[in-house]
């Protein structure tokens, strides 16, 4: 299993494909932090909204590294999934369609480990991708903008955090989205076992991905009671959970705490219950399969 | 001679479709087993089965003496294949394809073992260029290589010179010859060209519509002065004893559903 685990990996470093995703976050954080650097107040002003008015704040400090980073996450984490399912769409089906597979599948190795290296392999790609973005983000816009408390918006109002209380949740996030990253991966792969070429599964996956969130954001009673609960984004954004502060009962934030933290529990039991029955599908087709590529 | 393959009843049916209808087969040790027959005959399906592509709809199939789904993996480490066309890992060099091939072979790949392999098919002098420069020729060369690297007793070819120049055509040609005369492997190639077989085989398989036609020496089979006589009765069993019984007994092709008699031409009945 050791020996595919490093063939996969082997294979996927050596694709160019596999960078563009890195040269693509990599030039897209530079243009936030551009943005920011040059424009962060305005930006700011506007976010604060009509508090800004009633309030004496220092925007300057507001638009921080940390604020940066928070940002960063947000834009960058709904968008990621393309990049995921650029690679784990490719896995099974790249190889049917460049005629490897069945020299693959001739080799004294079980299909089951063939299914699971290839996933693995992509677990290592997709934290590689979210580590880079991590480091990145927060090294430069610590290094440009500084440090200072982090201002999160909440539809209960807005929410300070300080500033030695946000770099564990910032890794936190990175964590959850990761376990997300992986449910987008599962999805690809059991497409990817399903085709013969890679656009299909790379672009039913994304698909999915807008339909499901669609029907997530949609305020439909219908949708919202029977359907939501089950699709796997309602539970993909729950890496915010962990930069909403608990508080007592006067009002004041309490550091180190997390409000909800049962429901990111529960979130993260969602995606890993989606991402054992997804690749358990993904091995059970790919067993069955007649190799005819 | 030790049966290497034994093929029982095999067949395979996509939807409506008889790929592969019952097909029986013995490969035996040091053969070189011709697999002849049209496009679409059921020869690349038969192969894939051979080679757990394809699951069978039925029969058996036994590979070094043990059957080929309990023992899969024990089994494929003694063998090597190219299938239809080679096709690697385009935007991988030479020494790096081989190298995976070798390592999911159950290897720990040398670097002069795999350099061996690449000089013995001429692409020594390549072995760093990446897979998507080369010819279709090389890449032949380099699915051999790769279909050896692991030192395999049983070698199946697939359509191997599809693609190939008149000089690749006879280059593969004599590398099957070596790798039988020299090396003493099995090998088992298909092809829809029965001049191609004739040169290289020596027992071969005529296969149509996923049905065997006849299975036997190719030198007896491509003798001259014999010629294959079909009988159509209305029993071939009861007709098939009676003649046993009689001097045409010896002309009888043994395991056939069909009646056949393999005798000299001046003897076929006008």
């Amino acid at each position: 299993m050791w020996n595919l685990l490093q063939i996969e990996l082997f294979k996927i470093m050596r694709k160019p494909r596999t960078y563009l995703a890195f040269g693509i976050i990599a030039a897209f954080i530079f243009l936030i932090q551009l943005g920011l650097l040059v424009n962060g107040k305005d930006w700011m002003m506007f976010m604060m909204g009509s508090l800004g008015e009633t309030m004496n704040i220092d925007y300057g400090k507001l638009v921080n590294g940390y604020a940066v980073c928070f940002f960063v996450l947000n834009l960058l984490l709904v968008h990621v999934p393309i990049l995921v399912a650029l690679v784990a769409g490719d896995v099974v089906s790249g190889e049917a369609s460049m005629g490897t597979l069945r020299l693959l599948a001739a080799k004294p190795v079980s299909r089951t480990q063939i299914i699971l290296a290839k996933y693995f392999a992509t677990a290592v790609y997709v934290f590689a991708l979210l580590a880079w973005i991590a480091v990145i983000s927060l090294v430069v816009s610590l290094a440009v903008f500084g440090k200072n408390d982090l201002v999160v918006a909440k539809t209960s109002g807005l929410q300070l955090i300080e500033s030695s209380d946000v770099l564990w949740r910032y890794f936190f996030a990175f964590g959850f989205a990761f376990i997300a990253m992986m449910v987008v991966a599962a999805i690809s792969l059991l497409l990817s076992t399903l085709s013969e070429n890679s656009i299909g599964p790379i672009v039913a996956t994304v698909g999915i991905i807008i339909v499901c969130t669609l029907i997530s954001e949609m305020e439909i009673p219908l949708y919202q009671k029977y359907i939501k609960p089950y699709l796997f984004t309602t539970y993909m954004l729950g890496w915010k959970g962990f930069f909403y502060i608990g508080s007592t009962a006067d009002g004041e934030t309490i550091k180190g705490s997390i409000q909800y933290l049962p429901a990111i529990l529960k979130s993260v039991g969602a995606l890993l219950l989606y991402i054992v029955a997804l690749v358990s599908a993904s091995v059970f087709i790919f067993r069955k399969k007649d190799i005819l590529s | 001679m030790a049966a290497i393959i034994q093929v029982s009843n095999l067949s395979k049916q996509f939807k409506d479709i008889h790929a592969v209808d019952d097909l029986s087969f013995t490969v035996e040790k040091g053969d070189v087993y011709g697999f002849l027959g049209q496009n679409g005959a059921g020869k690349s399906t038969s192969i894939r089965m051979l080679l757990t592509l394809i699951k069978p709809t039925a029969g058996q199939i036994s590979i070094f003496g043990k059957d080929l789904f309990t023992h899969r993996r024990e089994i494929l480490k003694q063998v090597g294949a190219i299938i239809e066309k080679p096709d690697l890992y385009k935007y991988l060099s030479a020494y790096d394809n081989l190298s995976i091939f070798a390592k999911l072979s159950g290897l720990v790949p040398k670097r002069t073992l795999l350099m061996d392999r690449l000089k013995m098919v001429g692409l020594e002098e390549r072995a760093n260029s990446k897979v998507k420069t080369f010819s279709q020729g090389m890449k032949q060369r380099l699915g051999i290589a790769v279909a050896l690297v692991h030192d395999p007793q049983l070698i199946i070819l697939d359509e191997p010179t599809n693609g190939l120049d008149p000089q690749g055509i006879a280059d593969m040609r004599n590398l099957i010859l070596q790798l039988s005369r020299d090396m003493g492997k099995t090998i088992v190639v298909s092809s829809h060209l029965l001049s191609e077989i004739e040169l290289i085989a020596n027992r071969m398989l005529i296969i149509h519509k996923g049905r065997k036609i006849i299975e036997g020496k190719v030198a007896e089979l491509l003798d001259p002065s014999k010629s294959l006589v079909q009988l159509e009765t209305n029993n071939n069993t009861a007709t098939r004893e009676k003649l046993k019984q009689t001097a045409w007994g010896a002309m009888l092709q043994p395991d056939e559903q069909l009646l056949r008699l393999r005798m000299n031409k001046e003897d076929v009945p006008g």
